[in-house]
């Protein structure tokens, strides 16, 4: 028994010298892929304890608190708090250490949603939820379908909203989603689909968080909330046996073609090569193939460009050539190897081999030289349609950067303008009200004319021309009367005029000191009865004396 | 000696910009002699410092973007085209010039509503149709103003008429008013991948050519959100691949 013992505890220190043989020399792992905002989660890296120098990279969306550093095997482990500092997603960068470069890690931040009254469920009466996949086992990098489908038979307010796990172990292209109308067990559902090709980046069972869907239904004010279960996938690791040189972790099933702008030209003219790459797999994760040119042709940096359609994409790789020298050059065949899942072996494909003619020293003036006859004329018409496009020759360069509708002064203005506007309304408006009252437009009257001849009465004194004066003081007293009880004293007797004022209740003695006055300026309207200046100062006096006094009465 | 003083800064004053136009012609001429030689660098160099130095002039811009297109640097020639187009919408020879860039940009025909829309806001330049409004807005009022005091008919129907005509112009002022000062626009200065999230990490979901105009939505950090104006696309850009108008 012992020896038995003996022999577990040798085997089992073998295997742990065996695993710290073998392992990385780093590794880093989460607590959780998803964060509630205002929440930490660790972060836990592992170094081998000979790496002194390692350091942590900048993560300027959150937080970073180390909280301990334990020595365990041989190994150091850091252990990170992290703290989100916003809602969204965001990804701890790779962290390099000796030879090792980890993968960078995708953190989902999310708002704690108030969901009283509101559990998701996976299906209620009228609707209900699910995900599915495609198949069950897949090999890494093949593609797997993932799709969210939900249905009901009641009508719903606007569309339905729909969260999609963060497909942590998968590489995840676009989703698509469509929607419609079918007839299931005899009843109307209304169908909603989102499928997302999933591309898986580790083996083992990887298990799909389930997905939210939110609707309303119509005539409802409550949110129904549904979550589909999880989804789990087999994932197969690639078969060691057979595997290609230079595989790059293509799975699926591709194309390969080449061509170039021109096959013939001069040294150190360009030439434009485009390997394209198409098929069914993850176009994305493929990297540009290998080309073993000569020695004597250049080549230059690529352009990539991805299409990406339902089934089959494609990538573009585009670089420029240019030839040192002269003669035959071959652009050799370019390989590219991929898994085939539905043969489960590994296929290797390749282009066709080019031959590009290189002739002679190239003419620096022009760029169209040495293609065919074709590509020349399409070249020149290139040029010429850009040589129609000449200088201007206005030697000008006044400012025009006034935005005119910012200017402070033309702004300014328009309100100057709508001011004088809505004062010129004020006034139309007062004068309409006035129109109306037919007394005070008359008595308005009177007292303008009262102005007048009261102003030439003055004239008529400083000027000591007795007839005007009193001519122009009967006149405004008469205007000053009827200005103030709105009848006409222009063809009254003075007696007349007493027994009216008596009917407004004028005092006596105002009355006589009016009725005096009037028999003054009949008086000295004549010329045979000489008034002196002095006379005419007290006459304008009084009248004035009775307009104050009038005016405190009526 | 104060009196002395004045003049003579008054007289600097009237000298100083008149010796820098001269000067700026002289570059403009410099400028035109390297283009015609041939050395489109340094021709685009002068127009760019006179152009740093605070000038906005649609000249410089429409020479810039020729001499842009000559060296085949296609984001940076339409996006001086577009300034140029901001300031004299008119002009035929600009005008060629976008059709002209717009092919090369493989961007996409316009249908006919969204034609007729662009050409609309070709009309006038921003400034030109604000001249015109206040200048319809000035004589309705004044007219108003006229028949407040006069109580005359004909003012008021002359006042309406005219009001009528700043009315019409609203939509259009509207539309250039949100197209050059509230919504934000970019050129794409080299060919960039566009993502559905801000991530680099995540595949790109399309592609847009250099030289294509698009509009901006928001911003993050050094994450650009962009749309398509014809196709209507959207997503996230890198910041230092658009140059805003």
């Amino acid at each position: 028994m012992l020896k038995i013992l003996k022999n577990i505890t040798i085997l089992v220190f073998i295997l742990n010298l065996y695993c710290l043989a073998y392992c990385s020399d780093l590794k880093v792992f989460t607590e959780t892929r998803e964060v509630e905002l205002n929440k930490t989660f660790a972060l836990t890296v592992e170094v081998n304890e000979n790496i002194t120098d390692f350091q942590l990279p900048k993560m300027p969306d959150f937080v970073v608190i180390l909280k301990s550093t334990i020595k365990k095997k041989g190994k150091i482990i850091y252990t990170y708090e992290l703290a989100p500092k916003e809602e969204g997603i965001f990804s701890i960068p790779s962290i390099t250490c000796g030879q090792t470069t980890t993968i960078p890690i995708s953190i989902r931040v999310y708002k704690k949603q108030a969901t009283k009254g509101s559990k998701y469920s996976y299906k209620d009466s009228n609707s209900s939820a699910n995900a599915v996949v495609d198949t069950k086992i897949v090999y890494v990098n093949q593609v797997v379908y993932y799709t969210l489908k939900f249905r009901t038979n009641r009508d719903l307010k606007g569309n339905p909203s729909y969260t999609l796990p963060i497909f942590q172990d998968f590489w995840k292209a676009e989703s698509k989603n469509k929607s419609g109308y079918k007839l299931i067990n005899g009843e109307n559902y209304f169908t909603f689909e989102v499928t997302t090709p999933l591309y898986p980046i580790r083996e083992g069972t990887v298990t799909i968080d389930p997905s939210k869907v939110t609707i309303q239904y119509l005539n409802s004010y409550m949110e129904s909330k549904f979550e589909t279960e999880k989804v789990s996938v087999k994932v197969l690791p690639l078969p060691e046996f057979g595997k290609p040189e230079f595989f790059s972790g293509s799975v699926g099933r591709y194309e390969i073609f080449a061509s170039v702008s021109k096959k013939n030209l001069k040294v150190n003219e360009p030439l434009l090569l485009t390997v394209t790459i198409k098929g069914n797999g993850n176009i994305n994760t493929i990297s540009e193939p290998r080309i073993n040119l000569a020695n004597d042709i250049k080549k230059y940096s690529t352009t990539i460009k991805t299409k990406n359609s339902d089934f089959i994409s494609s990538k573009e790789f585009q670089c420029v050539l240019i030839p040192l020298m002269d003669g035959e050059k071959i652009i050799p065949a370019i390989k590219f190897s991929y898994f085939d899942p539905d043969v489960k072996e590994y296929k290797e494909i390749s282009t066709k081999q080019i031959t590009i003619n290189v002739s002679g020293e190239r003419n620096n003036d022009s760029v169209s030289a040495g293609g065919s006859e074709e590509e020349n004329k399409d070249l020149k018409e290139t040029d010429d349609s850009l040589n129609k496009f000449a200088l201007k020759t206005k030697l000008d360069t006044s400012n025009e950067n006034k935005i005119l509708i910012k200017n402070k002064y033309l702004i300014f203005f328009v309100f100057a303008l709508i001011l004088a506007m809505l004062l010129s309304l004020g006034y139309r408006l007062r004068l309409i009200a006035i129109s109306k009252d037919v007394v005070k437009v008359q008595k308005m009257k009177y007292n303008k004319l009262f102005i007048k001849y009261f102003q030439q009465s003055q004239l008529a004194l400083n000027k000591y021309i007795q007839f005007n004066f009193y001519y122009n003081i009967d006149l405004a007293l008469k205007m000053l009367l009827s200005s103030k009880t709105n009848i006409s004293y222009m063809f009254m007797t003075t007696e007349e005029i007493r027994n009216n004022l008596y009917s407004f209740k004028i005092d006596e003695q105002l009355t006589d000191n009016i009725i005096k006055m009037f028999i003054d300026c009949n008086k000295f309207k004549f010329t045979y009865f000489r008034a002196t200046q002095k006379d005419m100062a007290v006459a304008f006096s009084q009248l004035k004396f009775i307009k104050e006094q009038l005016d405190k009465i009526l | 000696m104060k009196k002395i003083f004045c003049l003579f800064l008054l007289l600097l004053n009237f000298i100083l910009p008149l010796y820098a136009d001269s000067d700026n012609k002289d570059r403009l001429i410099k400028a035109m002699d390297f283009y015609d030689l041939g050395n489109y660098n340094n021709a685009i160099k002068i127009y760019e410092t006179l152009l740093d130095e605070g000038i906005v002039n649609s000249t410089i811009y429409y020479n810039l973007a020729v001499s842009y297109l000559k060296n085949k640097e296609i984001g940076k020639a339409k996006l001086n085209l577009e300034r140029v187009l901001r300031l004299i919408p008119r002009d035929k020879s600009t005008r060629e010039l976008k059709n002209y860039i717009s092919e090369i940009t493989e961007e996409p025909k316009q249908n006919l509503a969204e034609k007729i829309i662009s050409d609309i806001k070709l009309i006038c330049s921003l400034n030109e149709i604000t001249l015109i409004m206040f200048i319809f807005f000035f004589v309705a009022g004044s007219f108003f103003i006229v028949y407040c005091l006069s109580y005359k008919k004909i003012y008021i129907r002359l006042s309406i008429a005219f009001f009528c005509l700043f009315l019409l112009l609203i939509p259009l002022i509207y539309m250039k008013i949100e197209d050059e000062i509230l919504s934000s626009k970019a050129i794409v200065m080299d060919y960039a991948e566009v993502r559905n999230n801000p991530i680099k990490l995540e595949a790109p979901s399309f592609e847009i050519l250099e030289g294509r105009k698009v509009i901006i939505l928001s911003e993050l950090g050094r994450w650009v959100n962009i749309k398509l104006e014809i196709e209507g696309l959207s997503g996230w850009v890198d910041k230092h691949f658009l140059e805003k108008i």
